[in-house]
């Protein structure tokens, strides 16, 4: 909006109206994102414009090339907003549902006053327009404060003041920074394969990084992959980054004469211009990096939890070069690295329990759907066959700093309940329950037998401890690291006393998106190994910290310290 | 039908019309008129009809065709290309 009226200013200044169009992507089957104000070769006056037939076509053929679509029309006028006959019969398209903007008074209107001042129509058929009202023009468009992007990196932004880094300038670092990532046409025909390219352009949108991902093939979509309605892989990795940033910064195969600031390859696959290369790769439980462009494990899994653990991985180490290389930083960045989560080693073992065809989860409640919960459900509905009755329980609705940290969020869910949210993306497969209050006014909490906790503060764990609960899967992000801890009623550790050092920094609010997506993810695997007899060995019998560079190191230098603490 | 009959009649083609946020096939035999195509792509598309306020124009490969009485092979156009059908877009206050 900033941006059409800058430019309808600029002809308003000198007298005359000015004619622009909003083009947008269709990001899902009901949704476009407005990706471009364009500015039409015009001839125009102090009371009309023109624009030409040869123009009007060159724009739709650019239409057609982008996969865009012409969303609305908006023209100043010098005086009151309003559609004249010309207006009527001389739209840029005759196609039902194209809205055209009056502006009034050249743009020179103050921008919160933009819908109200403006006049709005939407062509029904032969030269009919309907007029819209306010209630229809917001249920229309949803527009982003001019600030939305400072806004959802501000939990990052704090993350990196948290290191010492200038913010602002790790910011544009990371806003101006390129990724490419390549994936071999044998891993995208699999489960593990996809998931990973998916939550990993995930991630790398929301730290709002520039990707490039080239597909050896173009294949169809996995269905349990979160948040994606497009059918084609391509063109649901546009769709997932367009619903993350808004932005239309993610491009299939552009040309490899670019050199990337980082490159990332998923199985076997051509190494790319870089500054600097990782190769990674997953399935079920496991995860490596560094481990050379050959394929390390065979097979499918439909166990989520590596490959989106992987991408945590994967898009950390991109945002630690990025800012060694442009901030001097010297943050440790991962060699060789295995990992495995059904016993936290990090050995090649590889050791492969399978998840089962079908899973139980019985009645779960889950409390808090913040970072850790969300990326907890993220992980649940990527899971193939579950089943069981939860509960969601949060008060909040989703603000745009939550889009910054919260995988399973996009900008449609803007002011939604959190448990909305979790409720939409579980409820093609299991039941849900929601309650939109805190956990103390929540009066069905003592007949859900376990609970998943992921709550932003000791006051509820307090809470929930007094309550007494069977068992208790907890997940907390403090700066750039995380806990996870399972409770029965016999255990050892208390939730109130989970955190080693706990201080004003150190348990408050999650602050990377990668980090989110581990403790969620790791923490989803505690409740698998909880309902999967054959896994219960590997429970954690007690809690485990996980730091990582994105806070102070613990200990050393070492960046990943995962440490069950007695 | 016999071989001189099917030439002066033209093969069927397909030619894909742009317009605006959509694209369509069309099934056109070669010696058709764009008047004639014209005709068929309003229907399709749902436009208004051309009157001396509202005329169409199409465009192959960035070029006017500016006959509307010629034919498909005339202006050389061959099976799955695309022809870009356009107008004038005028508003404001009054007219530019």
């Amino acid at each position: 909006m900033v941006d059409t009226l800058k430019q309808l200013r600029e002809a308003g200044s000198k007298g005359l109206e000015c004619i622009l169009y909003w083009i947008g992507k269709l990001s899902d089957e009901d949704n476009v994102v407005l990706t471009e104000c364009l500015r039409p070769l015009q001839t125009s006056t102090y009371s009309g414009f023109r624009v030409e037939p040869l123009t009007l076509a060159e724009v739709f053929v650019k239409l057609h090339k982008q996969r865009s679509l012409l969303v609305a029309a908006i023209h100043s006028h010098p005086g009151a907003a309003f559609h004249s006959f010309t207006d009527d019969r001389h739209p840029a398209i005759y196609e039902k549902g194209l809205t055209s903007i009056v502006v009034p008074n050249f743009g020179f209107i103050e921008e919160v006053d933009f819908i109200k001042k403006s006049a709005f129509f939407r062509y029904e058929e032969f030269y009919q327009w309907k007029e819209l009202d306010e209630d229809e023009i917001s249920e229309l468009f949803k527009f982003l404060p001019r600030n939305f992007e400072e806004e959802r990196l501000s939990r990052i932004g704090r993350l990196i003041e948290s290191l010492q880094l200038s913010k602002i300038n790790a910011l544009l670092a990371l806003k101006s920074a390129t990724v490419g990532v390549s994936i071999s046409e044998e891993l995208l025909k699999t489960y593990r394969g996809q998931l990973l390219l998916f939550s990993l352009v995930n991630m790398l949108a929301r730290y709002s990084i520039t990707v490039g991902v080239y597909l050896q093939a173009d294949l169809n979509v996995k269905p349990e992959i979160p948040r994606v309605s497009n059918k084609k892989v391509s063109d649901g990795l546009e769709e997932l980054y367009l619903k993350i940033t808004a932005r239309n910064n993610l491009r299939i195969n552009p040309k490899r004469k670019k050199k990337y600031d980082f490159f990332i390859g998923i199985g076997d696959v051509e190494q790319l211009k870089a500054s600097h290369t990782i190769f990674v790769e997953a399935k079920g439980w496991n995860l490596c990096l560094n481990r050379g462009n050959k394929s390390i494990f065979s097979g499918d899994s439909r166990n989520p939890i590596g490959p989106n653990l992987c991408a945590s991985f994967a898009s950390i180490e991109a945002v630690k070069f990025i800012l060694n290389a442009r901030l001097n930083a010297h943050i440790p960045l991962l060699g060789n690295f295995s990992f495995s989560s059904l016993d936290y080693s990090f050995n090649e073992k590889f050791e492969e329990v399978s998840i089962g065809e079908w899973l139980d989860l019985g009645k779960m409640a889950i409390v808090g759907i913040g970072a850790v919960n969300t990326a907890f459900v993220y992980g649940l509905v990527s899971m193939p066959s579950i089943e069981g009755e939860f509960a969601a329980v949060d008060p909040e609705k989703i603000e745009i700093p939550n889009l910054g940290t919260y995988p399973l969020t996009t900008i449609f869910d803007l002011g939604l309940p959190k448990i909305k949210v979790a409720k939409n993306a579980l409820q093609q497969k299991i039941k849900v329950h929601t309650y939109e209050s805190k956990y103390e006014n929540w009066p069905e909490r003592t007949s859900y037998t376990t609970m998943l906790l992921g709550v932003d503060n000791r006051e509820t764990r307090l809470k929930v401890e007094a309550e007494k609960p069977e068992l208790v899967l907890h997940g907390g992000l403090y700066g750039g690291g995380f806990t996870i801890s399972r409770h029965n009623q016999t255990s050892p550790v208390k939730l109130s006393n989970l955190y080693h050092n706990p201080g004003p920094n150190f348990e408050a609010y999650p602050s990377s998106p990668s980090t989110a997506m581990m403790c969620g993810n790791m923490l989803l695997g505690e409740a698998v190994k909880e309902f999967v007899p054959s896994l219960r060995k590997y429970r954690l019998s007690y809690p485990l910290h996980v730091t990582n560079a994105f806070y102070p190191p613990v200990e050393g230098k070492t960046w990943l310290i995962i440490k069950a603490v007695k | 039908m016999s071989e001189e009959a099917s030439a002066k009649e033209g093969e069927w083609i397909t030619v894909y019309i742009l317009y605006g946020n959509q694209r369509k096939d069309f099934k056109f035999r070669t010696n058709f008129n764009l008047r004639r195509v014209l005709e068929e792509a309003i229907r399709e598309f749902g436009l208004p009809a051309p009157s001396a306020s509202e005329v169409y124009q199409f465009y192959y490969k960035n070029a006017l065709l500016s006959d509307m009485n010629e034919s498909l092979e005339h202006y050389g156009i061959k099976e799955s290309e695309e022809l870009v059908l356009t107008h004038q877009h005028v508003g404001g206050m009054t007219t530019a």
